[in-house]
């Protein structure tokens, strides 16, 4: 019998131990929408994870508006960890723009990937907002 | 090399096995498919005395397992078990779990049997595991180690009874690919397995249970693919389709969500499709089709994923007015309609018996 290890499971999964154990994993999915806030070099960073559809897109607006308030800054959505956006997610991102616009500022984007790019492209969202690859490209830039 | 005639199994009243008949041979790959119930694992238990048959016979390398003077303990030897809940002692370190057989059974040393083990344990991947307790693994990394512990044994053929049923979909496929190997070897193997998918891919030979007998046997192009028995039929197709009712406007869209993740891990979607199929379902059903329903909500979704053509197949059956979403010309320039004609290769609307229908695919 061949000893060798199956290539599937090292080049799948790597070496032992590198995985994260499954509470992990399980807690990330319980977290469905998260807003975190921090600011960079004079601007204003919103971190969205997770899932921005019709049961979170309230919430979503909820939070950005909690997170500017008093703040005179332009807004950078880093969207690293955001793994899914619906329509509803696309709306509530026009809402927020619209309500900066009356401040004279605007929303920026960075870090879209997957199912995220490709509903801003469609969309046609990726003409209308300023979008950066990287948070550091983007704070480079603003 | 193992021959089952006739075998039954009774609980008291309760006929779970009824008239199975069996040839396994040398380097076959046999998966055990079939409904909860049918007596899949029951067959497994009996070809090695786990359970003791009510009849019949199972002969191995022509030798009857059932004669009393028969040495079932030695024949036994050759048959390796790997079981749904692992069953690894937990108070061994990983390597000695896997030494316990070839040195209390086969007299091995254990010098001899911790080198061998160690070969088996880098063989799954889990060298570094050696000297951890079971209890620190996770449920993929016990079932890995679970089927070292029996290949130390040399068996002849391994049975293995719902190896990843236990196990979190992110591991279903680190077992699967130790399984997939081990069929590469040329190991003869007998799968009680859910995972269709891996039930085609690996398996030399497809036996649907049902009614206490093997209902349908046959290549796994032949069951999956062409299926002459109308309860092989209905099974497959079963697996293959997600069905979901919805009969309210605040339906919870994030069971529906769960429903698809937990199909399509079956049916080893990536994860791109598993969220485009959400996308286009929260987009048809929240944007446009509820909307439309008023009061009574009657909507049911059927997701079927066809491996011929690597093609999901959604069609969608709602009560109500005569209405195409796709035909709507007030609605077509919309971010909603946007994303479903990008997403969607085909969207066909029927009206039949008084009732909508959308026959899509992506």
């Amino acid at each position: 019998m061949n000893l060798d290890p199956p290539k599937a499971v090292i080049k799948e999964f790597g070496p032992v131990g590198e995985r994260e154990p499954t509470a992990d994993k399980i807690k990330k999915r319980e977290t469905i929408m998260e807003v975190t806030k921090n600011s960079q070099g004079g601007v204003l960073v919103a971190a969205v994870k997770g899932r921005v559809d019709t049961v979170t897109a309230s919430d979503f607006e909820k939070r950005i508006a909690e997170i500017m308030e008093g703040e005179n800054s332009p807004l950078l959505l880093d969207c690293g960890g955001l793994e899914y956006i619906s329509s509803a997610g696309l709306r509530s991102i026009l809402v927020i723009s619209k309500e900066l616009k009356t401040k004279g500022l605007a929303v920026y984007f960075s870090g879209l990937q997957g199912n995220v790019k490709d509903v801003f492209n469609i969309s046609g969202f990726n003409t209308i907002f300023k979008i950066f690859a990287t948070n550091d490209d983007a704070l480079k830039a603003l | 090399m193992i021959s089952v005639k006739h075998l039954a199994k009774h609980f008291g009243d309760l006929i779970v096995l009824r008239d199975v008949n069996l040839e396994i041979m040398r380097g076959e790959v046999i998966a055990v498919i079939g409904p909860s119930g049918t007596g899949k694992s029951t067959l497994l238990r009996c070809l090695n005395l786990l359970e003791t048959p009510t009849s019949g016979e199972i002969i191995v390398n022509g030798v009857n397992l059932l004669d009393k003077k028969t040495d079932v303990y030695h024949l036994r030897q050759r048959m390796g078990m790997v079981f749904q809940s692992f069953n690894l002692f937990s108070h061994l370190m990983v390597i000695e779990n896997i030494m316990l057989g070839p040195v209390e059974l086969l007299r091995m040393p254990r010098k001899a049997a911790f080198d061998e083990g160690m070969k088996l344990l880098n063989m799954v991947g889990l060298a570094e595991k050696a000297h951890a307790y079971p209890d620190e693994l996770s449920g993929g990394q016990k079932q890995r180690v679970a089927i070292a512990r029996t290949l130390a044994m040399k068996p002849e053929i391994v049975l293995f009874d719902e190896p990843t049923s236990a196990l979190d979909p992110t591991m279903i496929s680190e077992v699967l690919a130790v399984i997939r190997k081990l069929a590469m070897d040329g190991m003869t193997m007998m799968i009680v397995t859910h995972e269709m998918k891996f039930a085609r891919g690996v398996s030399t030979r497809v036996l649907y249970m049902d009614e206490g007998i093997i209902y349908e046997e046959g290549t796994p192009q032949q069951i999956f693919g062409r299926p002459q028995k109308e309860k092989t039929r209905v099974f497959v197709h079963k697996i293959r389709t997600f069905t979901y009712e919805i009969r309210s406007r605040y339906f919870d869209l994030y069971d529906l969500n769960a429903g698809i993740e937990a199909f399509g891990h079956k049916q080893f979607l990536s994860e791109k499709h598993l969220l485009n199929i959400q996308l286009v379902l929260e987009e048809l059903l929240v944007n446009k089709l509820i909307a439309k329903q008023g009061d009574a909500v009657n909507i049911d979704v059927i997701v079927g994923y066809s491996e011929e053509n690597d093609m999901i197949d959604l069609t969608i059956t709602y009560a109500g007015a005569p209405y195409n979403p796709f035909a709507d010309e007030e609605a077509q320039e919309d971010v909603s309609m946007m994303i479903l004609r990008k997403l969607l290769t085909r969207y066909d609307y029927l009206r039949e018996k008084e009732k909508n229908m959308l026959r899509l695919s992506m």
